[in-house]
């Protein structure tokens, strides 16, 4: 399925989106393809607000999302539901699709290129410099997919850093390298 | 779990102290950590022999812990120029991020100055390599043989 928020894939029936934070609708998940919501921008709210809604109490009937799914019940409430809303419109292309997040990118390519491991800090500035062409161009979902990118480089580029410096680290312990040899060093 | 931690403001509170702790404990290290003693070696420069843009952060941050501001300055300046404002950075977001589950700091921050900033890396890296008298105190070490 869809986040309703940032239209990114996300495991069905999840509950809140693992991208962008905003609480799923359930009523969303079976829906046919092709057929999306409105835009609704995500606010979070207190967590007393959630416990006691209406959808929440109507989930807590079934013991998991997967059962409620297999039973036929669920399928009638999900019809009531959508009835009940505003008809749906075909899928409107000029949605405004909420803008990736790119400035945590471009810091953490800065810091992985001068703290860690510059190959894959500069994989990384690639894919950051991107989701900005990309955005700029008008194409958010392109853009969305460069700034995964980014973010995989990114770990990548921290990982191989704090790998190679503690490989590194015990190596030169153990091939007992001496003080005069300081300009190798990190 | 993630949208556990970012409804509560415990949580979100515990997960960034959790994370400050781990900083603190490696910079803990690398203030006991003498770089001249039992030195931490890039495989980068050992592989290719060239400076990378990060050469001489190790040497340079431990003498920012002792207090060594132009040693630390010699060893890496761009990186010791950085350094405040990333600091920065990552505290008010962190803390932003604690206090109202948003972010009100990344729309402030002009994206352009971040590209320069990153450019600026690149080209630095290039340079500190070059073995000629005004580049070469881009070196680490290099800016001693003036001061």
């Amino acid at each position: 399925m869809k986040c309703v928020n940032c239209y990114q894939d996300i495991p069905d029936n999840s509950e809140f989106c693992p991208y962008c934070g905003a609480q799923q609708e359930k009523t969303q998940k079976k829906d046919s393809e092709g057929i999306q919501q409105p835009y609704v921008p995500y606010e979070p709210q207190p967590q007393e607000e959630k416990q006691d809604s209406p959808q929440q109490a109507k989930e807590e009937k079934y013991d998991s999302p997967r059962q409620a799914q297999e039973t036929g019940q669920d399928y009638s409430y999900q019809q009531e539901e959508t009835r009940n809303q505003q008809p749906y419109t075909a899928y409107q292309p000029d949605v405004p699709a909420k803008p990736v997040n790119w400035i945590p990118y471009l810091v953490l390519s800065i810091v992985s290129t001068v703290c860690c491991c510059p190959p894959f800090g500069i994989a990384a500035i690639v894919f950051s410099s991107k989701i900005e062409s990309k955005i700029s161009a008008g194409k958010p979902q392109e853009a969305q997919d460069a700034a995964k990118k980014a973010k995989i480089w990114i770990i990548v580029a921290f990982a191989a850093g704090i790998l190679s410096a503690i490989i590194m680290f015990f190596a030169a312990m153990l091939l007992n390298l001496d003080g005069s040899y300081y300009y190798y060093y990190y | 779990m993630i949208g556990w931690i970012k409804n509560r403001r415990s949580a979100r509170a515990g997960a960034v102290l959790a994370l400050a702790a781990v900083l603190l404990a490696g910079a803990v290290f690398l203030y006991l950590h003498d770089p001249y003693q039992y030195p931490l070696p890039c495989a980068l420069y050992l592989l290719t022999g060239f400076y990378c843009p990060g050469c001489g952060a190790g040497r340079a941050a431990y003498s920012i812990l002792h207090g060594q501001f132009y040693e630390a300055f010699c060893y890496n300046p761009l990186m010791v120029m950085l350094l405040p404002f990333l600091g920065l950075y990552f505290v008010v977001r962190g803390l932003d991020w604690v206090v109202t589950g948003g972010n009100h700091v990344d729309g402030k921050i002009s994206a352009k100055l971040l590209m320069g900033i990153l450019i600026l890396v690149l080209i630095y890296g290039v340079l500190r390599n070059i073995p000629v008298f005004p580049f070469d105190l881009l070196a680490p070490g290099g800016m001693k043989q003036i001061g």
